[in-house]
């Protein structure tokens, strides 16, 4: 199984090969992609130089261009796929199907990977997307059970690939424009869930308030967990109870189940977190090769070592982390 | 009595500006010599750095003629943390969103000014001798 990593810069990208990432996943400075913050992400040379540097260690580059192009501007979408052709990507990461025809047409050797933001969640919408444009793999939105995964592998040729560890959101992925009620902006326009313009912390006695354009959307205690600004998962007052309304933040850990993922065929675990820092991914790579090995090497005998889930834990948004979908034995 | 804890004691009794000279000086220094390259987005912005545990406050502005020490105009970003973890961050030993959900790490004022900040401290490779900078007493 592939271990895939995140990177939001060069030395992202250095750190991730440097722990045992077999790629990793970038994407451009603009909308292109769905983590378009301010100062993060390569201009075309970091790619190059990211790309060489990968290659020359026989790893890959994936280029996430996962967000859907908009009205008039869809020459920005269509020269990030150029782009990715140009510099050697080893995949694109696309969401939007006009964009996959785009790749298809103007470069038909360049392996089309279906993004999360795709949100294709069974097997008829993977074969569609096989069929029309030849994906050779699919990012599977994080609703799926295990058992439904295994379904679903077993249906379709195409390769597939889920998350491993990293931050959960609403899993409207691809839909999702909860955000642009507050700021006007959302993934799918700007590349972002909460652009850092619209966010403000306030602290004062050690209470601290996160607003997103002045909406009060969350109000820490002192000492308790932070979590990423965004309203899916802001706490607010539903008839006199003040709480988490869609989610809670939290990460999905995945290594527990990692034999069962090796056992089922999946091809590839995804890190999310291109929005933080080599160091992050330095510790949570190298995590999960030492796990993603064991489990390759003895499925039977696999236990994921106390150190490993805590030095994830530690890393984890509002820092707790849950199996989400994973282990729901409802559907 | 240790240098850091002669500081603890002292810092915050110490007026903003005193600490905030040498401390401009300081990033002038290592931006000449080429150990900080800020990005152009920093140029003109305003800044302040609260050390928590030592009770000190530093203010500069980043301008065209190099770093300099900000007096009277209010900062537009402030960032609040204990010495070891601005330390860490600056080795690049720690991640600024773990220390943020941890509250280790404070952001008032303009969060994109702050994002800017630590994207381009992510994506800056560190020279040799801070990777040996401690923070022991």
């Amino acid at each position: 199984m592939e271990l895939i990593a995140p990177a939001g810069s060069l030395a992202a990208l250095k750190a991730a090969l440097k722990s045992g990432a077999d790629a990793v996943y970038l994407g451009l400075k603009n909308a292109t992609n769905a983590r378009n913050f301010a100062g993060l992400n390569f201009s075309e040379a970091d790619i190059r130089s990211g790309v060489e540097l990968a290659h020359s260690q026989g790893k890959k580059v994936l280029f996430a261009i996962n967000t859907f192009p908009q009205a008039g501007r869809s020459a920005e979408w269509r020269a990030a796929v150029d782009a990715a052709a140009r510099l050697d990507a080893d995949a694109v990461i696309l969401a939007d199907p006009g964009l996959m025809a785009y790749a298809c047409d103007r470069h038909p050797d360049l392996r089309l990977h279906l993004s999360v933001q795709g949100s294709a969640t069974h097997v008829d919408a993977i074969e569609l997307m096989r069929e029309q444009f030849n994906i050779q793999r699919a990012v599977l939105p994080r609703v799926l059970t295990l058992t439904e995964i295994e379904k679903l592998i077993r249906q379709t040729t195409v390769e597939i690939e889920v998350f491993g560890f990293g931050s959960l959101c609403v899993m409207a992925e691809g839909r999702c424009l909860l955000s642009s009620f507050a700021t006007g902006d959302s993934p799918n326009n700007k590349g972002v869930c909460s652009p850092a313009h619209a966010v403000r912390w306030e602290e004062r006695e050690q209470i601290m308030d996160a607003r997103l354009n002045g909406i009060l959307i969350d109000r820490y205690a002192a000492g308790e967990s932070a979590s990423y600004p965004t309203l899916c998962k802001g706490r607010f007052d539903v008839e006199g109870d003040i709480d988490y309304v869609l989610e809670e933040p939290t990460s999905l850990n995945a290594v527990p189940m990692l034999p069962r993922l090796v056992e089922m065929g999946v091809a590839a675990l995804k890190v999310e977190g291109r929005q933080r820092s080599p160091r992050y991914v330095e510790e949570v790579i190298k995590v999960l090769r030492k796990a993603l090995d064991a489990a390759e090497a003895n499925p039977q005998r696999y236990a994921a070592k106390p150190e490993w889930l805590s030095a994830l834990a530690r890393h984890a948004e509002g820092t707790q982390v849950t199996q989400g979908a994973l282990e729901r034995s409802w559907k | 009595m240790k240098p850091l804890v002669l500081l603890r004691r002292i810092g915050p009794h110490i007026p903003v500006p005193l600490p905030s000279l040498p401390f401009s000086l300081g990033l002038e220094l290592a931006r000449r010599q080429r150990w900080l390259q800020p990005p152009d987005e920093l140029q003109g912005r305003r800044f302040a750095l609260r050390i928590t545990d030592l009770g000190l406050c530093v203010r500069f502005a980043y301008t065209a003629r190099g770093f300099r020490p900000l007096l009277g105009e209010k900062e537009e970003l402030e960032l609040s943390a204990a010495l070891a973890d601005f330390i860490a961050l600056l080795r690049g030993t720690a991640d600024a969103d773990t220390l943020f959900f941890q509250r280790k790490l404070g952001i008032r004022g303009d969060t994109e000014l702050g994002l800017i900040v630590k994207n381009w401290l992510d994506a800056s490779e560190r020279p040799a001798w801070l990777q040996r900078l401690s923070t022991q007493d």
